[in-house]
């Protein structure tokens, strides 16, 4: 399948993914984040964005991926959709690319890849492409009630 | 289809007119003899007619009619009012607001049987002979002044409409004793483009040009003056102009949204605000002496004041006066009254208090409930009145004013009173208490088992006690919007209710507490003291740690275990003893860090099953502080 993408690409662990950036509303450095008691472990807490206030999701935490260490590069993606208003905590931000002509193939089926919409070839990473509602719509404590 | 800025128009104006119907039907019933009232009344029903008409809503346009045929007869003294005429006039307006309810919820009518509302109403109407004055506008002792003549342009999409709101326009500025065609007519949109008002006006040909012409729909407007009115008829006239104007309020109709949009933004500039002060306040003390940050300090706290202000007018904005709440209580407490066989008289005081709207739609279902009570259980038979040397009429006052930032209301009526035997007698015999505590008990502490919840469902509690099931819902609902209940009443002399609301529900008094290094917000509406812990105080009950505090076992809890904080060494001092309904709980805490206003903010569809939250607010520093809700925390203890 071809098509043209634009795209926030950022980096987890070792791994590059992308978010479709008509869903990304910003992307903030790291700021001060206020823990919610009795939330699922992956919800880091809530965070002000000028004055509204967002969910904050460690994406380690929900790949199950090694804890994080905050750097310099740590970035919070802002994810600002219909169904969804939630910051994403990512090691780095390395791109934000308008790439015509992508080859983007199925997501491998592997259980964790759930999230994952497509795989893609750039730069000479792979880059796999993430569909922000599938991290949430599985669970079952925040269940279906995130939508909407 | 139907434009929709028309539509929306329509039903706000339907909406209005239906309201003010239902309030003036049932007073003009008491006070038959007030022509005045009548003839609101009937202008409203031909409003409402003319104007769905216009729209093409044909059922209600009918039914405006019957009972605008009616009215009719009744302004000719050709019937008399009867408790029947009013059921089936109030009988027609209930077939109103069920299809404006259609309306606005469809876009369109469906289909109703009306046949035994009009039934009724054209038995009542029989007399009437049909005049063209009758079925069209009012008639009117009115002498014509101006002829206005309006060409409206070949393009115009809704003609009807139109010429509707151009007559209520002229309408605004004098009489209107004919129309050519008939008025009819013109809303059916039974006419080519041009039509001929005359109408009785106390403005010169110009302003009454300018009031037509100014619409974009008219092509040409001409008005000619005709002779003067006489003398009687003129002051006549003046006072009902000026009665007019004193009416007519300078007022635009706002999308709610669009407040509550503005209410948000401005919520977000105080949080600013106070971030710029602390900001200034820092600069200030690291450099003293610099002129440009003496200026920052006035630039800030002047900043502040608008700020303030500007969120004061805001809110007031928001506000709605307690009448649109109140109105709803004359035709209940008509039918309750009859359908109980019992005579009331209800007294609505301090119609015009404001409150947010908000809350006025949350406390509607606890007032109707306690004024149906009231009604049900307080007050007694006409029999037994006279027996008590009582008026036979028994007396309901509903009354609002505004105290500091509370709003208050208060039901009373003249009934049997509160036993405060019987009541104290069910609480017993459910273990709410011991007759030893109950002897120590005061008759405030006694009457309030009335909102415990065994007690309120006992219904054969209820008729002795003068007081109906589910009044502990009552309490839960006002406490959730940050309000509270109390009773007072005095044995066949009557009872009242007072209910303490928030002026708004989008700011709190709140109390700011910190546990494990963490902050949080109590509502201090559900806050009822604060002390130091002392560790003898504590007792074991049921393997429980408590507090006896004015001899209730209280249980004690800490805050960080009931939120499962990962615990650290930390030892809480002091405790904050908290309630929702009738049950308290004393939380530990590490510190008080002072009370303050607070902006709720919601935490979003992500938290909604932490229902201990109920939302968060960011303090001045930009830090952010969830807000706990006592009653979803002890529903959470209760689980644990």
């Amino acid at each position: 399948m071809v098509n043209r993408l634009q795209l926030v690409i950022f980096s987890l662990g070792d791994e590059q993914y992308g978010i479709d950036t008509a869903q990304v509303k910003e992307i903030t450095r790291m700021e001060a984040i206020t823990p919610i008691p009795r939330c699922p472990q992956f919800v880091e807490g809530v965070l002000n964005l000028r004055g509204q206030i967002l969910p904050v999701v460690c994406l380690h935490k929900r790949f199950a991926l090694p804890a994080r260490t905050d750097t310099q590069r740590t970035r919070i993606v802002i994810v600002d959709s219909l169904e969804l208003k939630v910051g994403l905590i990512v090691d780095a931000v390395s791109e934000v690319s308008d790439i015509a002509g992508a080859l983007v193939t199925p997501a491998p089926a592997l259980a964790s890849a759930s999230f994952v919409t497509g795989v893609m070839h750039h730069g000479g990473t792979l880059i796999s492409l993430l569909d922000p509602v599938r991290l949430f719509s599985a669970e079952p404590q925040l269940g279906v009630s995130i939508l909407g | 289809m139907v434009n929709n800025d028309y539509l929306r128009l329509f039903l706000d104006e339907a909406e209005e007119i239906v309201d003010r119907l239902a309030l003036n039907l049932v007073s003009f019933e008491k006070h038959p003899s007030d022509t005045d009232l009548l003839n609101e009344v009937f202008r409203d029903a031909h409003t409402i007619k003319g104007s769905a008409a216009a729209m093409g809503f044909t059922q209600m346009a009918s039914v405006a009619h019957q009972m605008e045929n009616v009215l009719t007869v009744l302004r000719q003294g050709q019937i008399m009012p009867e408790p029947a005429l009013f059921s089936a006039l109030l009988s027609g307006l209930d077939a109103l607001r069920q299809i404006k309810h259609d309306v606005y919820a469809a876009g369109k009518e469906s289909t109703y049987d009306l046949a035994a509302v009009v039934a009724s109403l054209t038995g009542f109407s029989q007399a009437l002979v049909e005049t063209a004055a009758a079925c069209d506008i009012a008639p009117s002792a009115a002498s014509v002044t101006h002829r206005v003549e309006i060409t409206l342009r070949t393009a115009t999409v809704m003609k009807g409409v139109r010429a509707f709101i151009l007559l209520k326009r002229l309408r605004e500025l004098g009489e209107i004793v004919r129309c050519e065609p008939k008025e009819q007519d013109l809303t059916e949109e039974r006419f080519e483009h041009s039509f001929v008002v005359e109408m009785h006006a106390e403005q010169n040909a110009g302003s009454l040009s300018e009031a037509v012409g100014q619409d974009g729909d008219v092509e040409d407007v001409r008005v000619t003056g005709l002779a003067a009115p006489t003398g009687k008829l003129r002051t006549n006239l003046e006072k009902q102009a000026t009665e007019r104007a004193d009416t007519k309020q300078h007022s635009v109709r706002v999308d709610v949204n669009k407040l509550e949009k503005l209410m948000n933004l401005v919520g977000e500039l105080v949080i600013e605000r106070n971030r710029l002060a602390n900001v200034v306040g820092n600069l200030e003390r690291a450099s003293k002496d610099n002129q440009q940050v003496q200026t920052l300090l006035g630039v800030s706290g002047q900043l502040g004041r608008i700020t303030s202000e500007l969120q004061q007018e805001i809110m007031k904005a928001r506000m709605i006066p307690i009448a649109q709440l109140f109105s709803t209580f004359p035709r209940l407490v008509r039918d309750l009254a009859q359908n109980r066989s019992k005579q009331v008289e209800l007294e609505l005081l301090g119609t015009e208090t404001e409150l947010d709207r908000t809350i006025v739609e949350e406390v509607r279902d606890p007032l109707i409930h306690i004024v149906r009570n009231a009604i049900d259980h307080g007050l007694e038979s006409k029999e037994e009145r006279l027996r008590l040397n009582k008026s036979p009429v028994g007396r309901v006052v509903l009354a609002a004013s505004h105290e500091e930032t509370n709003v208050v209301i208060s039901i009373k009526d003249d009934g049997r009173g509160i036993d405060r035997e019987a009541v104290g007698r069910k609480a017993l015999s459910l273990g709410l208490v011991t007759e030893e505590e109950l002897r120590g008990y005061t008759e405030q502490q006694v009457f309030a088992f009335i909102f415990a919840p065994g007690l309120s469902t006992a219904r054969e509690v209820s008729d002795v006690s003068g007081r109906g099931v589910g009044m502990d819902i009552v309490r839960t609902q006002l406490e959730k919007l940050g309000g509270s209940i109390e009773i007072t009443s005095e044995l066949n002399v009557g009872t009242e209710f007072v209910i303490r609301l928030p002026l708004t529900l989008a700011i709190i008094r709140a109390l700011l507490v910190s546990v494990e290094g963490r902050s949080f917000a109590l509502p201090i509406a559900a806050v009822s003291e604060t002390r130091k812990l002392n560790p003898q105080e504590v007792r074991v009950v049921q393997q429980r740690d408590c507090l006896v505090i004015r001899e209730q076992i209280v249980p004690l809890v800490s805050l960080a275990s009931a939120l499962a904080l990962p615990s650290a060494a930390s030892t809480p001092e002091h405790l904050v003893i908290v309630f929702s309904a009738s049950s308290k709980v004393a939380l530990m805490v590490d510190r008080l860090l002072g009370e303050q206003e607070v902006v709720i903010k919601p935490l979003g569809p992500f938290f909604a099953a932490n229902r201990e939250l109920a939302g968060a607010t960011v303090l001045g520093d930009g830090s952010v502080v969830p807000i706990l809700d006592v009653k979803g925390l002890l529903g959470l203890l209760r689980q644990q």
